[in-house]
């Protein structure tokens, strides 16, 4: 079946296969992940924030957050191509940046592992690397079947699951639907009990009054051990069979950002889930 | 009694000569700015972008044209606006410590933008939604404020300045709903607009701003005379022949169109509005025919080289331009207080 975005990345295959730049700059923590994944972290000259956390990136230097980019500071760093994706503006920058005569190339978020393919697809013709795509695809295929299989035995019952983000100053959030991490918990073959509500909202104790979790996941940057965090956690702490509450950690920028690593993430937490 | 108007005329004209010294003294900072930034243009390549375009590489002159002259326009005219606003606001209250946002058009446009980021609508209409949504913010709030104030006709300034703090505690209740509800990444997008940016500037804007400061420009130069007539009192202005209401409309207009269309393309950005117009107080003296064209003037320079630090102190990232207007105009504002002056007209 051909879906809309398929076609878009094939367009944007024939459109914009090109040389392969020298000077790259990237945005956005999965972008970045794929295109050090192509073998071309030596070119990637500038990252936003986001990637910073990466082992290939941190020592580059940084263009700010990916929504408040600057066009001049990126300009400096004379890139003959930059890559950035969904979310990342203000959008008058980009087209300043393009007016300035640089290719700017916006990679479409999309909370589906089946997105990665495109992005990855994307990323590499624009970059003029469309073998080590293909064998990046691949890799990224062979881990979705590997996920598929973890969840197989999980169809039928479902775990309760619940995705707590911590915000600056400590206040915790839970992952409603049209959320990265609500994609990531139904591919792992979760249940998100927070299927009320959209996007993050504040915890509360009324979340889950009317289905409780079996699982917490949180990301291992969140301080502090198991009790600690289920403490913070106002009227929870044990499962509805009456079990201790189970915390899974997770890492934010393989679990969230659908990159190349987003299938593994899951297939851990997958296994996570079905340990009795 | 002749002595005194000696003094008094000789103090006009040395206001005069800083009046002056201020307009010649904003070209070079707009050329300062224009030559400095995160790519290298020398000062040859400065030159020659006018003389020779020919010579200069295409990058540098498309990074000249297209991102740094509107960005150094934009913010010169978003100071110039603020200030203007904060000096016609500060004579109208005969309050020091009066700020544009006291009729709410600053957390108005707050909320619009905010609430354009919680739906993630900020890139809608290439961009244009979000300056449009907080502009069409700011309005509202100013109108709910005149329509509690029977059209801005009711009662004293003191009642509309009540009205104004209750009216911005209120919008401050909205705001920090949306803020308590929004997603991080709406979070972290909020917090970013409402400490203000010139990184979107395009030429698009720069005129529009343009028109907005040319209306308010006119606006409050044909009430200069209004203002200083009612640094006596409302009653005293009224017994001069000013129509005090209509006097206060106007100003409130433009104050509103000032403060709207600098706030929508380059979000909250404090200190300006309330800090430029007592600096032109302190340098020019208390009539307002100098006063006004004294803030349009301290207030662009003033946030034109804040945001020459927000885009290089950290390049290639950005840092938002109000956490510098403080710093920069903070030291040189406390310096003025210190000097003995004519400071109450």
């Amino acid at each position: 079946m051909l879906r809309p975005a398929t076609i878009l990345a094939v367009l944007l295959t024939a459109l914009t296969a090109r040389a392969e730049p020298a000077r790259i700059v990237t945005a956005g923590a999965a972008v970045t992940e794929i295109v050090s994944g192509l073998g071309l972290a030596p070119q990637i000259v500038a990252v936003d924030t986001s990637s910073k956390h990466l082992e290939e990136t941190r020592d580059k230097p940084d263009i700010g957050y990916v929504r408040m980019l600057g066009a001049e500071g990126i300009l400096s760093q004379k890139p003959d191509l930059v890559l950035v994706s969904g979310e990342a503006g203000p959008p008058p920058v980009l087209e300043q940046i393009k007016s300035a005569g640089v290719d700017v190339v916006v990679i479409p978020d999309g909370y589906s592992l089946d997105n990665i393919d495109d992005k990855i697809r994307a990323i590499a013709a624009a970059t003029g690397r469309v073998e080590d795509g293909e064998k990046l695809i691949t890799r990224v295929d062979a881990d979705v079947q590997t996920l598929r299989a973890a969840t197989a035995v999980n169809e039928g019952e479902r775990p309760g699951v619940v995705f707590l983000l911590a915000r600056h100053g400590g206040n915790l959030m839970a992952a409603g639907t049209e959320t990265a991490a609500h994609a990531m918990i139904e591919a792992s073959g979760g249940r998100n009990v927070c299927a009320s509500f959209t996007g993050y909202q504040p915890l509360s104790a009324e979340i889950f009054a009317t289905a409780a979790p079996d699982f917490v996941i949180v990301s291992e940057s969140v301080g502090g051990d198991d009790t600690e965090l289920l403490a913070r956690v106002p009227g929870l702490g044990t499962t509805p069979d009456g079990r201790k509450l189970r915390v899974i950690r997770v890492d934010d920028a393989a679990f969230l950002g659908f990159g190349p690593r987003a299938p593994s993430a899951a297939t851990e937490v997958a296994l996570a889930l079905r340990q009795p | 009694m002749n002595a005194a108007r000696e003094d008094d005329s000789r103090r006009r004209g040395r206001a005069h000569g800083r009046l002056w010294f201020l307009a010649a003294l904003l070209p070079l900072v707009l050329l300062t700015a224009s030559a400095v930034g995160a790519v290298n243009i020398g000062l040859a390549d400065l030159w020659n972008l006018v003389a020779a375009p020919a010579q200069v590489p295409e990058i540098v002159r498309a990074v000249f044209w297209e991102i740094r002259l509107p960005r150094v326009m934009l913010a010169a005219l978003v100071g110039a606006a603020l200030a203007l606003a904060g000096a016609g606001v500060q004579g109208l209250f005969r309050n020091p410590l009066a700020d544009p946002a006291l009729i709410g058009v600053s957390a108005g446009a707050a909320v619009g933008a905010v609430v354009c980021f919680f739906l993630g609508w900020e890139g809608l209409l290439g961009g244009w939604l979000l300056p449009l949504a907080a502009f069409v913010g700011g309005w509202l709030a100013v109108l709910i404020l005149g329509i509690f104030n029977a059209g801005f006709a009711a009662g004293g300034t003191a009642k509309l300045i009540l009205a104004g703090v209750a009216l911005n505690a209120m919008l401050g209740s909205v705001l920090g709903f949306f803020l308590f509800s929004a997603s991080d990444d709406a979070l972290r997008s909020m917090t970013f607009w409402t400490l203000g940016s010139c990184a979107s500037a395009q030429w698009p804007q720069v005129v529009v701003l343009l028109i907005f400061l040319a209306t308010g420009v006119i606006l409050l130069w044909r009430n200069a005379r209004f203002l200083d007539a009612l640094q006596f009192g409302e009653e005293q202005a009224a017994h001069l022949g000013v129509s005090v209401v209509r006097v206060r409309r106007e100003i409130i207009l433009a104050a509103a169109l000032l403060v709207g269309a600098a706030t929508a393309f380059a979000g909250t950005i404090g200190f300006i509005g309330l800090v430029a117009p007592h600096m032109a107080r302190l340098l020019l003296g208390g009539l307002h025919r100098l006063v006004l064209p004294g803030a349009v003037l301290l207030g662009a320079m003033l946030l034109v080289l804040a945001d020459l630090g927000a885009r290089t102190l950290a390049a290639p990232a950005e840092l938002a331009v109000g956490i510098l207007t403080a710093v920069i105009g903070g030291p040189f504002f406390l310096a003025l207080l210190r000097r003995p002056s004519s400071w109450s007209t």
